[in-house]
């Protein structure tokens, strides 16, 4: 909604700057979006007045005219032909500024100097087109500033008016809530209208309303004889200033009634509506219309329409159909003023796709009470413009009078919600200044009657605002509330501890869109059993071509990540971690869980002159896991897999207890190449709903030692093919006692190494809580576990 | 003995700088304070003057003794151990140990939930995917309502969307637990909108929420400052303008005093003021929804876009940042 400083002073006399009012405006509820001066690129532009037309000597399309500006005569040369001696007209003189920068010089047109220039509607600025020169009216002040003349030293407001006040969509409602708020009065156009007695207008026209719940209220007008055309100046300025392109001054009126009431009327050619009779009905299945904008609309029985007693004339409340259009030919117009029903005026602008003006007004609730002063109003505005005869009186049918709504507030609930000490006086003087009629009950309490024009308010908690806002929500004091502990409802989920653990490892922390795009699967190569394929979760709508499912994996959107910085930046060492929410649905339940994702590739750590650079991998993939999961205070054991995801020959599954959590492996160039990475790149993924509640928030402290430990190294010969933890398994689970800790600590395939073996070496730590032992009985120990290592494992020891 | 005294200072100081090794040392060390040293003679000497000059060629004595002693110390730690190392050259760089980073966003995030845990507000989470009756009809947006044209949702089916909003998480919060209630919930949220340097189809939220017998509008105002003060590391003056949300009444947009300038700039298009949160009391037919006496309770609630409060703390000129994952942005905070 746009409104005009000089508009809205019509109204209300608020005695605030342009400035002022924009702060305001704000503090009363209404947004404003934007807030500019008007017309600035427009100066020295005068009425001026044709003495004399003569043509060029020199050129058959341009014309010598003299001008009086009223301070002097001019000649100026003009090339178009609508002016003639005796009009008045609007003149750039010399030094000049018309929009678009464009500056008025003294100049010579084909040997006459010409002073100046006869402008356009166009070349104003106050139109998108124009038919040769604006001929202003005759009693235009000649030699006056044009700006001045017609009002266009003003401020534009862009307005952002909440759904719940269609009362603003009116510059009367905003004047309304202005002089609540300021204690001015507002000044109300008076409408008296000069009715022609000889007709009345329930001979003329006839309205019948068959669908009363979606209009309970219909009036209309007859105006006879009008005379279609351009509107005024000073209508064509006003309507273009709040950004309405002006049409005719039928047209113009309505619109300028729209803007000046929030109402939307729409006027007929009464000679296009049959028998002039307007028939209320919802239109039947399939029924077809076309509307204003020249689309063929199929209609279904819920949508509204206005018809005569062949066809639809309108689509009610929203647009006017082709058929009953005002045009140059109008002569007799009837002119229709009603109340529909929001819901329905919504679900069919809904349903047709397509909002206009009038259906944003209707579907916000219209003034039922405030149709018939805008009817008035729009009748006084055609007559003005395009004159014609009124016929006398007015249809109004209202089959079923709406109920006013009347409110009951208690003083001390106002304050209470408020933390204010407002006085019971000022909440009725408020309430007084909105139009509320309040009238006191007891001490405690009093009642409002809400007029017609406030929709929203039917309860008290509405009347607690209205003064709240009247009152000025700058003047409630702030205070704060006293915060003792009440209820733990949270507890610290696993993803923060995860986060933490993996940053202090040095992994960045990425966070990626909640989408992904499922044709990935199938370029990706995942098979069609794949479960994070078998079960994501489809949107029905979406913006964005390739956002058309939930992400049921964090790894697409991972490998994006990768290409970013990698392909694009050449930033090719990564650690990226991402802790988030993947979507599923299973059997028509839908859910969502936390996963973390970990994505590796190029070197482990940063580059400098003293730290050589480590291609990370597999092992500092697990080596991550490893720590994260000891700050977990939980194990993992991995398990060969194959998995869609990565390569054969690196493809691993990690289990904890009876579960798999997750994988790890090298991704598959396949991949890869779908987005030109050419590294090689490794990716973990942890379901981390399956780790919730496991983790040891609470460690136990153990004693330290206080005699010390024995290690001994191990190098067995193995093949190749037998896992090195197979034997540290072994090793630890085997029950040798005073063994405090073994670790594998190298692995060797070389040619010192027979081939199909390799050698891998084992560290021991042995220790005695209760007493130092001897080397003596370490080796005991440790000769055991070598023993039966090689006799289990066909293993060999590496001298 | 005064100017003896002198000269010997000077002789001290020129022997100390051609000292280049720690044999040196200890041939100065005999000279000027070893038992027969220079010094030492003069101290001998001091029984023979008068009165009058003793404290002060005593106190020239003292100084000139610790003198030698202190260039002792520091000549001979400079030679000892390190005679054969060249002298490091410290311009070279460090060694860089890898250092990782949480996302801008959740460094966000945490310090908003530091900020309000230490206000004892609680942390409540709830569903992405939320069912239309939470995400609006709980939340008192009539079916065929124009409010709902505020947020155009992404719809996964019938009764089912991504919510718009953390709002939701008031009503599932309320419904498990009787007031008094003290939360915040903060998460992602989805919009239709288009991806451009001013919206996110997926964006952040911060939603608070407080119900008690005696909490009011100005309490709201209380809180808000506090937070803001504390976001912003600065006295923070708030602004609240009426605005309209189904779910609270009176409503408010809240305004909190620019943190980059003083006058005016860019950031805050000239006004001195950046809009940030939606704020307002608890409208009583939420209340109604989840069974809580709205005549004996009141309650506020806040919320807002965690994007937007990390572009106004960082001056961050475009939105899409956030989720690129560009490391050079990620890196720089
Ligand atoms: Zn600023």
């Amino acid at each position: 909604m746009k409104i005009t400083y000089n508009w809205l002073k019509e109204y209300i006399d608020t005695g605030l700057s342009p400035e002022e009012l924009h702060r305001k405006l704000f503090t009363i509820g209404i947004g404003v979006e934007t807030f500019e001066p008007l017309y600035t690129g427009l100066n020295k532009i005068v009425i001026g007045q044709i003495l004399k037309v003569e043509k060029h000597p020199n050129a058959d399309k341009l014309t010598v005219c003299e001008v009086d500006t009223g301070t002097e005569k001019l000649v100026i040369v003009c090339g178009a032909k609508n002016h003639k001696a005796g009009d008045r007209v609007a003149v750039a003189v010399n030094g000049a500024t018309l929009p678009g920068g464009f500056i008025i010089k003294k100049v010579d047109l084909r040997g006459v100097e010409s002073n100046g220039m006869l402008c356009s509607e166009k070349e104003l600025g106050i139109a998108d087109s124009a038919n040769g020169i604006m001929i202003l009216p005759p009693d235009a002040p000649l030699g006056m500033d044009f700006k001045a003349a017609y009002g266009l030293n003003d401020w534009l407001y862009d307005l952002e008016i909440m759904p719940n006040k269609p009362e603003y969509l009116g510059i009367i409602g905003i004047a309304r809530v202005l002089s609540a708020a300021l204690n001015k009065p507002v000044k109300i156009p008076e409408v008296k209208l000069l009715e022609d007695n000889m007709v009345k207008t329930k001979d003329l026209v006839k309205v019948k309303i068959e669908a009363k719940d979606l209009c309970p209220r219909y009036a209309a007008r007859y105006i006879s004889g009008v005379q279609p055309g351009i509107s005024p100046v000073w209508m064509q300025v006003r309507l273009h200033s709040v950004g309405i392109r002006a049409i005719s001054n039928i047209v113009d009126a309505t619109n300028y009634a729209l803007i000046e009431t929030g109402h939307p009327l729409h006027a007929f050619d009464a000679e296009l509506v049959s028998e002039r009779t307007v028939v209320i009905r919802k239109a039947s299945d399939g029924e077809e219309m076309i509307t204003l904008d020249g689309v063929k609309r199929k209609l279904d029985k819920e949508m509204l329409l206005i018809t005569d007693p062949h066809k639809p004339i309108a689509l009610a409340g929203i647009m006017g159909g082709q058929v009953s259009e005002i045009n140059s030919k109008t002569k007799n117009v009837i002119l229709e003023s009603a109340y529909f029903n929001p819901v329905s005026i919504r679900k069919t602008s809904k349903r047709l796709v397509l909002m206009t003006e009038a259906s944003y007004r209707f579907e916000r609730g219209a003034d039922y009470d405030g149709i018939i002063f805008a009817l008035n109003r729009t009748t006084q505005l055609i007559n003005q413009l395009a004159g014609g005869q009124i016929a006398s009186g007015l249809i109004d049918e209202y089959p079923e009078k709406i109920k006013t709504v009347s409110v009951t507030t208690r003083y001390k609930r106002v304050n209470k919600i408020l933390g204010t000490n407002i006085p019971e006086e000022e909440m009725l003087n408020i309430c007084r200044g909105l139009g509320f009629l309040p009238e006191k009950n007891d001490a405690d309490s009093f009642t409002v009657t809400v007029p017609s024009f406030r929709v929203d308010i039917d309860r008290e908690i509405d009347i607690v605002e209205e003064i709240a806002v009247i009152y000025g929500y700058d003047k409630i004091p702030e205070r704060f509330p006293r915060i003792e502990l009440t209820q733990i409802i949270s507890k610290p989920g696993i993803a923060e501890t995860v986060k933490n653990s993996l940053i202090q490892r040095g992994l960045n922390e990425v966070i990626n869109f909640s989408f992904m795009d499922k044709s990935w699967f199938d370029k990706a190569g995942i098979s069609p059993n794949n479960p994070i394929r078998t079960s994501y979760v489809p949107l029905l709508n979406h913006l964005i071509e390739n956002w058309n499912i939930l992400r049921s994996s964090l790894l697409p959107n991972l490998i994006n990540n990768v290409a970013l910085n990698s392909v694009s930046h050449g930033n090719k060492d990564l650690k990226l971690f991402e802790a988030g929410k993947v979507f599923n649905l299973n059997a028509g339940q839908y859910s969502e869980y936390a996963e973390l994702g970990i994505v590796v590739t190029g070197s482990m750590g940063p580059a400098s002159w003293l730290q050589k650079q480590n291609e990370g991998g597999f092992f500092f993939l697990k080596g991550l896991l490893e720590g994260l999961f000891h700050d977990l205070g939980l194990s993992f054991e991995l398990r060969d897999a194959t998995n869609d995801l990565f390569d054969s020959a690196c493809a691993v599954e990690i289990i904890n207890g009876d579960d798999k959590i997750g994988i790890i492996g090298e991704l598959r160039s396949k991949i890869l190449k779908l987005q030109d990475i050419k590294e090689r790149v490794y990716y973990a993924e942890l379901d981390l709903r399956l780790l919730e509640g496991k983790q040891k928030d609470k460690k136990e402290f153990s004693q330290l030692p206080k005699f010390p430990s024995n290690r001994r190294d191990i190098s067995f010969i193995v093949a190749s093919d037998l896992k090195a933890g197979e034997i540290l398994s072994y090793i630890q689970k085997g029950g040798f006692s005073k063994l405090e800790n073994a670790e594998i600590v190298d692995l060797y395939r070389g040619d010192s190494i027979e081939k199909g073996k390799k050698s891998v070496t084992y560290s021991l730590t042995y220790r005695d809580n209760t007493k130092t032992l001897t080397d003596g009985e370490v080796d005991s120990i440790n000769n055991d576990i070598i023993q039966k290592v090689m006799s289990i494992f066909s293993a060999t020891i590496r001298q | 003995m005064e100017n003896e005294l002198n000269l010997l200072a000077a002789e001290i100081d020129k022997d100390f700088e051609t000292a280049t090794e720690s044999k040196a040392l200890e041939n100065l060390r005999i000279k000027y304070v070893g038992k027969k040293g220079a010094i030492s003679a003069y101290y001998e000497k001091m029984g023979k003057l008068s009165k009058e000059e003793r404290p002060k060629i005593g106190q020239l004595l003292n100084s000139l003794k610790n003198k030698v002693e202190s260039l002792l110390t520091e000549k001979l730690e400079k030679f000892s151990g390190n005679t054969n190392n060249e002298i490091i050259d410290f311009s070279m760089p460090g060694y860089k140990l890898p250092a990782g980073k949480y996302h801008l966003i959740s460094q966000t995030i945490r310090r908003i939930k530091e900020i309000f845990r230490t206000l004892n507000f609680d942390i409540a989470e709830g569903p992405e995917i939320e069912t239309e009756y939470y995400n609006f009809e709980a939340l008192n947006f009539p079916p065929h309502h124009p409010a709902r044209d505020m947020q155009d949702s992404f719809h996964i089916d019938k009764g089912h969307v991504l919510r718009t909003h953390t709002s939701p998480v008031q009503v599932r919060t309320m419904e498990k637990c009787k007031p008094p209630l003290k939360i915040i919930s903060i998460g992602k949220c989805y919009r239709n909108d288009p991806l451009d340097a001013s919206h996110l189809p997926m964006f952040q939220q911060i939603e608070g929420l407080m119900v008690d017998e005696d909490i009011n509008f100005s309490d709201l105002k209380g809180v808000l400052k506090i937070f803001f003060s504390e976001f912003f590391q600065k006295k923070t003056n708030i602004r609240l303008n009426p605005s309209f949300f189904p779910f609270t009444e009176p409503s408010a947009e809240v305004s909190v005093t620019c943190p980059i300038c003083q006058s005016g700039c860019p950031l805050c298009k000239k006004s001195g003021w950046i809009e940030l949160f939606g704020a307002g009391m608890v409208d009583p037919n939420v209340f109604r929804n989840v069974k809580y006496d709205s005549e004996k309770y009141t309650g506020f609630a806040f919320g807002g876009g965690i994007e937007r409060l990390t572009i106004i703390k960082h001056s961050i000129n475009d939105i899409r940042h956030f989720y690129e994952n560009d490391i050079r942005f990620l890196n720089q905070f």
